[in-house]
């Protein structure tokens, strides 16, 4: 989207537009950093009625969908630094409490891969965040640099350490997943 | 692709079903109207809040205190009807498209999109079962094809005519054709692997095509209009996009341009070096396009601007030296491989590339590509 975005859509355009088209990845984003599928719903609800409040500021400087992502994480952080939150994080367990529907899978290769998804997942929040940007949401690093508030290089630094973590927790003879095929 | 294979783990274990549902819009449109008192996020908020009112009102009092218990204005707060489903009669073309195209971007099940379909009136046209080879895998595809349409007509009508001519558009034997395309593993559910759309621009004399494939790295569809205007590029251009795509190059359409997902340009038959040019509405038309090889060719950087898909590209040839003539085009390029290439620049150049996250490269030629390691880019030889 580009130009004014606030005058072509009112806040509840702009709500329904970007649950319709975002609503799906927003959620799967928050989830990665709150890992509990209740909370991942309220913090939802939270983003977009900071949307709606905040859509009069939106001046379409950034992509309406890095414009929400942002708003995702904000939340989340403030989620994740919040007294409630310390005192309801027991421990980790995000991987007992998957989807209830998820079905096993058991071909080897996919094991495989959902070995790194877990190590990635694993991850603190300053490494995790920029392998789901680029990976679950398709991110640049320019993109992630201007949604976590940091530079370009703070990205790429993270991104590499991110890397070293995830090959450190996976298992030898594990696919190496940032081979790109040509 | 790997990249992708990582995106399905973590979608696979962050949930197999949609996390998004209606319940979500139902909770924000009963929120908006009735804010929720119960928020636990707010706590410390709301705390701070009724210490500073209470304080407030406390000086109000005393400054006001002629009418202290004189009624405020109501909160205006701004109420907008919800969206009303299920207005199937009134429903418009594009809600229609939005709401298939919001149901096929998350991980339908075919009962779902073939229910969705249904209630639009869709028919179905065509059904096939094919397999292809993708990375390696032979998949087994099912193929379906739907015109949606108010009037009653034999499906099979359409079976000659498909994708639908404009004419069939102009003369209103349907509003919208439909293909999808799904992976059929055993033992598991079928899942949608590509999703193509055809509709009648505004203008009414153009079809848009809005294509959505798995294997894109933006999981979102791509729309081009005109799909059926012959493309007009030189001959290797037309060549290379014909292999790519296995059709004939001189009967490549617009619409065939967005399908396009890797392209290899050789000039290395030619004397000198090929300069890929053309009219930039048919690069901009390769929206998928993210993957280029140009072996003795060069681009320039307003061309590669066109294409913003472009993740992985390869300099083959004397075609560059610095960069500083197409860095402002890669921006978001994600791989990139100069080993065979002219380039002779520094790390600082590679570095201009702001997305980049791996570079093949001959190491004599840039020794102090350590600095591109400490940057966090991957850098192989």
């Amino acid at each position: 989207m580009t130009g004014n975005p606030n005058d072509t859509f009112t806040r509840d355009e702009a709500v329904e537009f970007i649950m319709n088209q975002y609503g799906e990845s927003l959620k799967r984003t928050i989830y990665t950093y709150v890992k509990n599928y209740h909370t991942t719903d309220d913090i939802f609800q939270n983003v977009l009625i900071q949307i709606y409040r905040k859509w009069d500021q939106f001046n379409g400087q950034s992509h309406i969908k890095t414009w929400s992502v942002r708003i995702a994480i904000n939340q989340c952080k403030d989620y994740l630094r919040s007294p409630l939150h310390r005192i309801k994080l027991v421990r980790n367990k995000w991987l007992d409490q998957k989807d209830p529907h998820q079905i096993e899978h058991t071909v080897m290769q996919k094991e495989q891969w959902n070995e790194i998804a877990n190590a990635i997942l694993q991850l603190p929040i300053k490494y995790r965040e920029v392998m789901i940007l680029t990976f679950q949401q398709d991110m640049t690093q320019k993109e992630i640099a201007e949604v976590t508030n940091t530079n370009v290089s703070t990205v790429k630094t993270r991104m590499q350490r991110a890397r070293q973590l995830v090959k450190e927790q996976v298992d030898e003879g594990v696919l190496d997943p940032w081979i790109i095929n040509e | 692709m790997d990249h992708q294979r990582v995106k399905k783990a973590l979608d696979r274990q962050i949930s197999e079903r949609p996390l998004f549902t209606n319940k979500d819009k139902e909770r924000f449109y009963k929120k908006k109207t009735h804010p929720d008192r119960h928020s636990f996020f707010h706590l410390p908020k709301l705390i701070t809040a009724l210490f500073a009112l209470c304080i407030a009102g406390a000086s109000i009092y005393v400054f006001h205190s002629d009418h202290p218990f004189q009624k405020s204005e109501p909160v205006n707060v701004e109420e907008t009807p919800s969206p009303s489903p299920n207005e199937v009669e009134d429903i418009s073309l594009i809600e229609k498209i939005d709401e298939l195209k919001h149901l096929l971007l998350n991980v339908p099940a075919q009962e779902d999109a073939a229910a969705l379909i249904e209630r639009y009136n869709g028919i179905e046209v065509m059904a096939d079962s094919t397999t292809r080879i993708e990375d390696g895998n032979e998949l087994n595809l099912l193929k379906q094809s739907y015109a949606f349409t108010e009037n009653t007509i034999d499906p099979l009508s359409f079976q000659s005519d498909w994708p639908p001519s404009i004419q069939s558009f102009q003369r209103e034997d349907l509003d919208l054709a439909l293909n999808l395309e799904w992976i059929d593993q055993e033992d598991q559910p079928l899942h949608l692997a590509k999703a193509e759309l055809f509709y009648l621009a505004e203008n009414g004399e153009e079809i848009v095509k809005e294509l959505f494939s798995l294997y894109s790295m933006k999981h979102d569809f791509k729309k081009v209009s005109g799909v059926n205007q012959p493309v007009i590029l030189d001959d290797l251009i037309l060549s290379s996009i014909g292999r790519s795509l296995n059709k004939d190059p001189d009967s490549l359409t617009k619409g065939d341009l967005l399908e396009l997902e890797k392209l290899t340009i050789n000039g290395s038959h030619l004397n000198g070096i090929y300069d890929v040019k053309g009219d930039l509405e048919y690069f901009e038309a390769m929206k998928s396009l993210r993957v280029l090889k140009l072996n003795q060719a060069i681009m320039k950087d307003t061309v590669f601007k066109k294409i913003p898909s472009l993740e992985q590209l390869t300099f083959i040839g004397p075609t560059v030296l610095d960069l500083s003539s197409v860095q402002e085009g890669l921006q978001n390029l994600r791989y990139l491989n100069i080993m065979n290439s002219s380039f002779n620049g520094t790390a600082e150049d590679i570095l201009k590339l702001e997305s980049l996250n791996i570079v093949t490269l001959d190491p004599t030629v840039v020794p102090e590509y350590e600095k591109l390691q400490f940057e966090g880019i991957d850098v192989r030889w």
